[in-house]
């Protein structure tokens, strides 16, 4: 097929043929693969011309690339994008999953980093969340049952490889695309949310201008 | 850039970012195009879905190439298979695009999957189907209606090239042919449709497969399923 698009034609037409194919097959890398992909495996992530052209497009649709671990490439929410969307109250999840998805996050990511197991920002983590770990007074098992059938199927969460306990949960292959920016924040809502009289909360809000409401704004943020 | 363009750069950057996190979206006909956005207007008229759309080149091909494989689909076969039989019941008029194709019926897809099965209907069969039209409701391949048990096609099918709806063509030429639908509503007026008929033969060879691996099935949608039986999650 080779029909005009009306968004990305202005940025392809000038490219050879074969830069054109390097750049698409890049952005489509960083756009659908669940994980991350690795620099070398693209000459439209290794040449930093044709991965300016990818930067552009992605731009273009409101994302931006993100870099994990210095070798891989994926996409993410441009935060301009992602702060004008909140301010719009656009909001995709439904506070259900939003819940379960905090709690999936709070077990596997926020609980071993306090106590110094995980370093770094990254919100992956190896530690699974049971089941056990997600019952709460609030949330039926049939309303979390299904959270997390919409939570897997959008990449979110995923099942851990641990099923000696039953199943179990880890943050999904999606959080990796939240920019070092968007990692911050959902580091300081988490921390509002769980020790919102805590010091560090306090500087938290003094950092943001004015006494911060909690927000999850987790999910479509990535 | 004049601040024209400037702003006509961010309402786009906007209505893509929309559409990645929650999927295509129904709204208002008056609603400003969005660039690179196809417009697949409802039945009735009343609304239209924005639904992405990508150059040539770009798209889930790469992946394979790659070997990085999209987020999963849960059951892929058993989706893939659902996906099939609605094509195959709601898109009549087969020299017609598959937008927005007529309404079809839960008997019909029994019918047509425990044809394709080649065995009678087993009581697992539902439990199947009703999970599948689910998640691809979810993801907007189908419009999944559960309390009527009727069907449409979803707005992503309008992305479908001729080549495409050829491939889906000789599918549908495999697969039983569906009872007639009993609709428990009037069906809506079909729209007069004049697009040019498709007339490209040359299939794509992973078509089905794409459609049922959506881009943004990564992505949750506005219009979550209620349920999906037959998998364990707890």
């Amino acid at each position: 097929m080779s029909e005009q698009h009306a968004l990305f034609d202005p940025l392809l037409q000038d490219l050879s043929d074969r830069s054109r194919d390097e750049v698409l097959a890049a952005f489509s890398a960083v756009q659908y693969a669940a994980h991350p992909v690795a620099e070398v495996q693209l000459a439209g992530l290794r040449d930093v011309t044709l991965r300016r052209q990818v930067q552009r497009m992605l731009k273009l649709i409101g994302r931006t690339l993100v870099h994990v671990d210095g070798t891989h490439w994926t996409a993410g929410y441009d935060d301009d994008i992602a702060a004008s969307l909140v301010a719009q109250g656009w909001q995709p999840l439904s506070v259900i999953d939003r819940a379960v998805l905090v709690l999936v996050l709070i077990h596997s990511v926020a609980i071993p980093r306090s106590e110094g197991i995980l370093t770094g920002d990254s919100w992956k983590s190896a530690r699974p969340t049971t089941v056990d770990e997600l019952r709460t007074t609030r949330i039926s098992g049939e309303e979390r049952r299904l959270a997390l059938q919409r939570l897997r199927a959008a990449g979110l969460i995923q099942l851990s490889g641990d099923h000696s306990g039953g199943p179990s949960y880890i943050p999904g292959p999606q959080l990796q695309r939240l920019t070092p920016a968007a990692r911050r924040r959902l580091q300081d809502q988490l921390i509002l949310a769980a020790a919102p009289a805590s010091p560090i909360a306090e500087a938290i809000r003094a950092r943001n201008g004015g006494p911060a409401e909690v927000s999850t704004t987790t999910g479509e943020g990535i | 850039m004049s601040t024209e363009a400037v702003e006509r750069r961010l309402h786009n950057a906007l209505w893509w970012a929309k559409v990645q996190s929650a999927g295509p979206l129904e709204v208002d006909p008056d609603t400003p195009a969005v660039a690179g956005l196809t417009r697949a207007v409802a039945p009735d008229g009343s609304s239209v879905w924005l639904v992405p759309t990508l150059p040539s080149g770009a798209g889930h091909g790469v992946l394979d190439e790659l070997d990085a494989p999209p987020v999963a689909v849960e059951q892929p076969n058993e989706t893939a298979r659902i996906l099939a039989i609605c094509v195959a019941c709601c898109w009549t008029d087969r020299s017609a695009p598959a937008w927005p194709g007529s309404t079809g019926t839960l008997a019909q897809i029994r019918s047509v999957y425990a044809g394709m099965r080649g065995r009678p209907e087993q009581s697992s069969d539902l439990t199947l189907i009703i999970g599948s039209l689910r998640r691809l409701h979810a993801t907007h391949w189908l419009l999944w209606n559960d309390k009527a048990g009727e069907v449409r096609l979803g707005p992503r099918v309008i992305t479908w090239t001729a080549a495409d709806l050829s491939t889906l063509r000789d599918l549908c030429r495999h697969l039983p042919d569906p009872p007639p639908p009993i609709l428990s509503t009037q069906p809506p007026a079909e729209p007069v449709s004049d697009t040019a008929l498709p007339t490209a033969t040359a299939p794509p060879d992973a078509t089905l497969r794409s459609a049922t691996a959506p881009s943004d099935t990564a992505l949750p949608s506005a219009t979550a399923p209620s349920g999906d039986e037959g998998e364990a999650d707890e």
